[in-house]
């Protein structure tokens, strides 16, 4: 019924170059939008929005109380901290990795494009997993940590180590991605004009990749303050001082302090809507420096 | 300074891509690099500015070794087919990079960016990005900036291979001038014949990783030494026939061909330009191929024909001025006579692969 209707009325009311990129018929391009919006509305909009709501129930000097609590405060302060050591030291893994790989041919370019993924593909439970099993009290350099009065699981080292693990691939894959896709051409000829390596890197490099760059340490800096997974095996959760935000969340929760933990909650709902605003300044500033 | 590159060689993986390559390239003089896709001209180009490194043989500017050399070390101008500029700066910081890079003072920065800018008439246009720019201008920007560090040989690949015809011909015309004033040893990579010949003062024809032939574009032309660059190099018509007893016959045609004086017959290649023909309404010596005309069509200032040897039915295309097709007052399916005044012959020796021998015959 639908496409012939469709098929009778297209040619007469869009123009033969718009129904070629619109493609889909009228009628079904309607019910494929509202269905597209509905979902969003139910499961993206609706949630965030009641995160809210929970969260200033009680008012705001309840909202203020529960984010200014010192247990909150310093799971804010460790998460930032983690953070600070986890986002650099894969910004900087991430420019070695991309610059190698796209630029350069060798052996074993296809193993490290695949291990690059694999922060991504395995379970953040395991990878925390695979840090108590190396470097807890039981694990293969337990003792020898021990021994030095070193301790990794249940404090703020395994912490970085497990967010710098979940937050691998991040700024590799998108800086991959980015200068494969713009070639060797104009390294090569800074380097024919006479350029060294590092004022290629900084003069041509680095400012042609740097909204690629921007785009990958925003996704991993998200990620780095949302991780619960992996920190969560690896904290010990020890209020005041191994808590992260969002274990501090799941603690609030689990006292059924509700409007707490979704005030705390909240924080990184912000911190994921900067990601996404952060995110279309810079394909948008990108898009205005192609021009 | 002249560029010499002896006996090079440079395979990726199991792909060869240059085979024993000798070039010698004359200080001050503009050489093209003329072959298909694939020849190997490009990597010739990278290798000789440093950006390949070649499994084999030499390269020398002025006499020096450069083998070894990095690209920076060896002062060489790079001009790549999609321009390479760099988008995120200006027209002047685009120029002036090299410049940039070898710490000189502003002032001389300055002073030697406006003087080229002036010179590719870009004066005005030092605040854009190479983006605003047209792709012939961009291409010209691209040609300042790798002559702004005064580099003692200017490399040039395809360089106006992404531009549309107008544009490239202004370019070529500009680049002749340019070679001119300056006297930059030059080399540049191109597909297109009409561009080596008109531009360069030799062409050196590659093929398969391989130089074919090198020499001055009518010499080429007139002689190509091997079937490759006879079929390559202008539009030629190709007749097969064979050979024996010093002549060589292409179904009614039939020249002479000293080089194999055996009865035994040998399959023989006729190449025949379109200029060394005549066409004519009767016969006028006997020697004359007979062919029926099967289309004429008017393209511009020349007739294209296209013809049907008679009785082997080859098909031959010649190139006629419009007032000397009307003279002849012929049309589509009349009969008439080729003359050849000159013709490529290549046999091929029986048991051997390569080798051909060829004999230029004119004045037929």
């Amino acid at each position: 019924m639908t496409t012939t209707q469709t098929q009778v009325e297209r040619p007469a009311r869009v123009p033969a170059r718009d129904s070629a990129r619109a493609g889909a018929p009228s009628l079904g391009r309607w019910l494929l939008t509202a269905a597209a919006l509905a979902f969003l509305g139910l499961f993206l909009f609706v949630p965030l929005a009641l995160v809210f709501a929970k969260a200033l129930e009680k008012g705001l000097s309840a909202y203020a109380a529960a984010i200014t609590e010192p247990d909150a405060l310093s799971a804010i302060r460790l998460t930032l901290l983690v953070t600070l050591i986890a986002v650099p030291l894969n910004t900087v893994f991430g420019l070695a990795a991309g610059w190698c790989i796209a630029k350069f041919e060798f052996r074993g370019k296809s193993v490290l494009t695949t291990l690059i993924d694999l922060p991504l593909a395995v379970s953040p439970v395991v990878a925390g997993l695979v840090f108590v099993l190396l470097f807890g009290s039981g694990g293969a350099l337990g003792p020898w940590l021990s021994a030095h009065e070193v301790n990794v699981i249940f404090a703020v080292p395994g912490i970085v180590l497990a967010t710098t693990f979940v937050t691998f691939s991040y700024v590799a894959r998108e800086l991959i991605a980015f200068m494969q896709a713009q070639g060797r051409e104009e390294e090569a000829a800074a380097v024919v004009l006479g350029a060294g390596g590092v004022q290629t890197f900084l003069r041509i490099t680095l400012p042609r990749i740097k909204w690629g760059l921007l785009y990958g340490v925003t996704l991993a800096n998200a990620r780095a303050m949302g991780e619960f997974g992996a920190v969560s095996v690896v904290s010990g959760h020890i209020r005041g001082r191994t808590n992260t935000v969002p274990l501090h969340v799941e603690v609030l929760y689990n006292e059924y302090a509700f409007s707490a933990a979704f005030a705390v909650a909240s924080l990184l709902v912000l911190v994921a809507l900067v990601t996404l605003v952060a995110k279309k300044t810079v394909a948008w500033r990108a898009r205005v420096e192609k021009r | 300074m002249g560029l010499e590159v002896r006996d090079l060689y440079k395979s990726f993986g199991e792909t060869p891509a240059l085979r024993g390559i000798d070039l010698h390239v004359a200080s001050g003089s503009l050489v093209a690099l003329l072959g298909p896709s694939g020849s190997g001209k490009t990597t010739l180009l990278r290798v000789i500015a440093g950006l390949e490194v070649p499994d084999a043989g030499q390269v020398l500017i002025a006499g020096e070794e450069q083998t070894r050399r990095s690209p920076r070390e060896r002062n060489i101008g790079l001009v790549f087919q999609h321009y390479a500029l760099f988008n995120h700066l200006s027209v002047f910081e685009n120029v002036a990079f090299g410049l940039r890079v070898r710490r000189r003072p502003k002032a001389e920065v300055e002073e030697r960016v406006r003087e080229l800018l002036g010179f590719i008439q870009l004066e005005g246009y030092e605040a854009r990005r190479p983006g605003q720019l047209s792709g012939g201008q961009r291409q010209r920007v691209a040609l300042a900036r790798a002559l702004a560090v005064q580099p003692r040989l200017l490399l040039l690949d395809e360089p106006f291979g992404a531009l549309d015809a107008k544009v490239r011909q202004e370019l070529r015309a500009w680049l002749r001038r340019l070679h001119d004033e300056l006297h930059i040893t030059s080399l540049f990579v191109t597909h297109d014949q009409d561009e080596a010949f008109e531009v360069a003062d030799r062409v050196v024809v590659m093929n398969n990783g391989a130089i074919e032939q090198a020499g001055a574009p009518e010499e080429l032309f007139e002689s190509p030494t091997n079937m490759f660059v006879a079929d390559f190099v202008g539009d030629a018509n190709v007749l097969q026939g064979c050979a024996r007893c010093g002549r060589a016959v292409f179904g009614a045609l039939d020249i002479p061909y000293p080089e194999y004086q055996d009865e035994q017959p040998l399959a023989a290649t006729a190449y025949l330009r379109s200029h060394d023909l005549e066409l004519r309404r009767t016969r006028n010596g006997g020697g004359e191929l007979p062919v029926r005309i099967v289309q004429a069509r008017r393209t511009g200032s020349t007739v294209k024909l296209v013809l049907v040897a008679l009785p082997c039915l080859s098909t031959l295309h010649l190139d006629m001025r419009p007032e000397e097709w009307r003279r002849l007052e012929l049309q589509p399916e009349d009969t008439a006579y080729l003359a050849v005044h000159r013709a490529s012959v290549f046999t091929r020796r029986p048991g051997s692969e390569e080798a051909f021998d060829s004999w230029t015959s004119s004045g037929l």
